[in-house]
């Protein structure tokens, strides 16, 4: 396992814990939340750009896609644990992503809940932490965030966030994303910029970026969520 | 070489001749003229992501990209000359190109013009053969033209012939080109395959000459 410092280990926000995914989680727990007959699954991919896993073999390989983006330095994706005090904390609640293109200086956000944990405001709050990442850290220029034509839950969740941070909704493009089944969707793009991040993040922003343990970081570890 | 025959060798419309851009059609020094020695060549490549040529070796490059895009069927690239009756016709008057996004099933054409042959329209009646091939022959769903900002007379040009087959504007995508130490906003336009068929010029002349065709060299 490599750690070159792009991508924190462990991000905390107020509500949240996000944990990274890699080939050291496991495929058959990560399996039960998204193959075919997993709860509300067909709703939750419905404007997603995968489908339920058919074999968990699917799901190794989208850990060792998401591993190698890391080690690449292209891409995190981290487990959502709601915290302490939050109904059903720490259960896999879903997962949150954010892939870089350096060449436009752009990150890009993607996220997907498990039913139980809709309505809650878990996306614009790992939003802001991602965009803190992306912004204050990474140094990035450009944060985009996309959603499917149709995906009114997600269109209202992202206007949301992107309004407060003074960003805006780019327009509908066609044909914008290939599906993995094959064919590309419709989507909507929003992005928000570095200086519309700077004049517009919140002033009490609750973000905690938790690096790979060390040593020395053993106290932290035991300080958990 | 036997190329795959997705891409006709020549097209050919009222008032121009779009010709595979390789070795044996254009010279590559006859390219150079146009892509690096041209006074006008910073003008005309101001909004363009392709840079000026510095080297005659450049032109080279550039031809022998096409011909590889051109076999991978990623890119369709032409030479463009202007027919008989037009003024500077048989010169080299640009380039163009539709590059082919098969996963999105989408054609995004790109042009290059010499500042001579600029305000004749050349680009939309170049647009509607390219959306001939795209859509017709290449049974694509999405036609994407895209502009940099500040660039008004591709703006006038995409919207005439986007507006006359029922397509539309979609939006900026900030930081969308990188281009050396910036990245570019890029205004991108779509027509789909429907509304070309719903709209498309009933008049249009548009030849599609393959090789061994009938109009073949």
């Amino acid at each position: 396992m490599t750690d070159d410092g792009l991508f924190p280990e462990t991000i905390e926000t107020e509500r949240l814990r996000l944990e990274r995914l890699d080939r050291s989680t496991s495929v058959l727990e990560q399996y039960d939340y998204v193959n075919v007959e997993a709860p509300n699954v067909d709703e939750i991919t419905e404007y997603m750009t995968w489908s339920p896993h058919e074999t968990p073999n699917e799901t190794r390989e989208f850990l060792e896609g998401v591993t190698e983006g890391w080690e690449n330095g292209e891409r995190a994706e981290y487990a959502v644990l709601p915290r302490e005090g939050e109904p059903r904390a720490g259960e896999y609640a879903g997962s949150a992503g954010i892939g870089i293109d350096w060449d436009r200086r752009t990150a890009t956000l993607g996220m997907w809940l498990r039913k139980p944990f809709w309505g809650r405001g878990y996306s614009g709050e790992r939003a802001a932490a991602l965009m803190h990442l992306a912004f204050d850290r990474l140094d990035l220029e450009m944060v985009a965030v996309t959603h499917q034509v149709g995906n009114e839950k997600s269109r209202r969740a992202i206007e949301k966030y992107v309004d407060r941070f003074g960003g805006r909704r780019e327009g509908r493009f066609r044909n914008f994303e290939p599906h993995l089944d094959g064919g590309a969707v419709d989507s909507v793009r929003y992005t928000v910029s570095r200086e519309e991040w700077t004049t517009n993040r919140p002033n009490d922003l609750d973000v905690v970026f938790v690096e790979q343990l060390a040593e020395d970081d053993r106290d932290r570890q035991s300080g958990g969520p | 070489m036997t190329d795959h025959d997705l891409f006709p060798e020549t097209i050919e419309t009222d008032r121009l001749r779009l010709r595979k851009l390789d070795r044996e059609t254009v010279d590559t020094l006859d390219l150079y003229e146009i892509t690096g020695r041209s006074e006008t060549i910073d003008e005309e490549t101001r909004y363009l992501t392709m840079e000026p040529h510095d080297t005659p070796k450049d032109a080279r490059d550039m031809i022998a990209g096409a011909a590889e895009q051109w076999a991978d069927a990623e890119s369709a690239i032409y030479a463009i000359r202007a027919q008989e009756g037009e003024d500077g016709a048989g010169q080299l008057a640009g380039t163009t190109n539709l590059a082919i996004l098969w996963d999105r099933r989408e054609a995004r054409p790109g042009i290059m013009l010499r500042k001579p042959f600029w305000g004749r329209g050349y680009s939309g009646e170049r647009a509607m053969a390219l959306m001939k091939l795209a859509f017709d022959r290449l049974d694509l769903e999405i036609f994407s033209p895209a502009h940099f900002d500040g660039n008004e007379n591709s703006r006038r040009a995409i919207e005439k012939y986007v507006d006359r087959v029922g397509g539309r504007y979609e939006g900026v995508l900030r930081n969308w080109v990188p281009d050396g130490d910036e990245v570019h906003d890029l205004h991108r336009y779509s027509v789909s395959q429907e509304e070309w068929q719903a709209n498309r010029p009933e008049d249009l002349a548009v030849e599609f000459i393959d090789e061994g065709g009938v109009g073949s060299d």
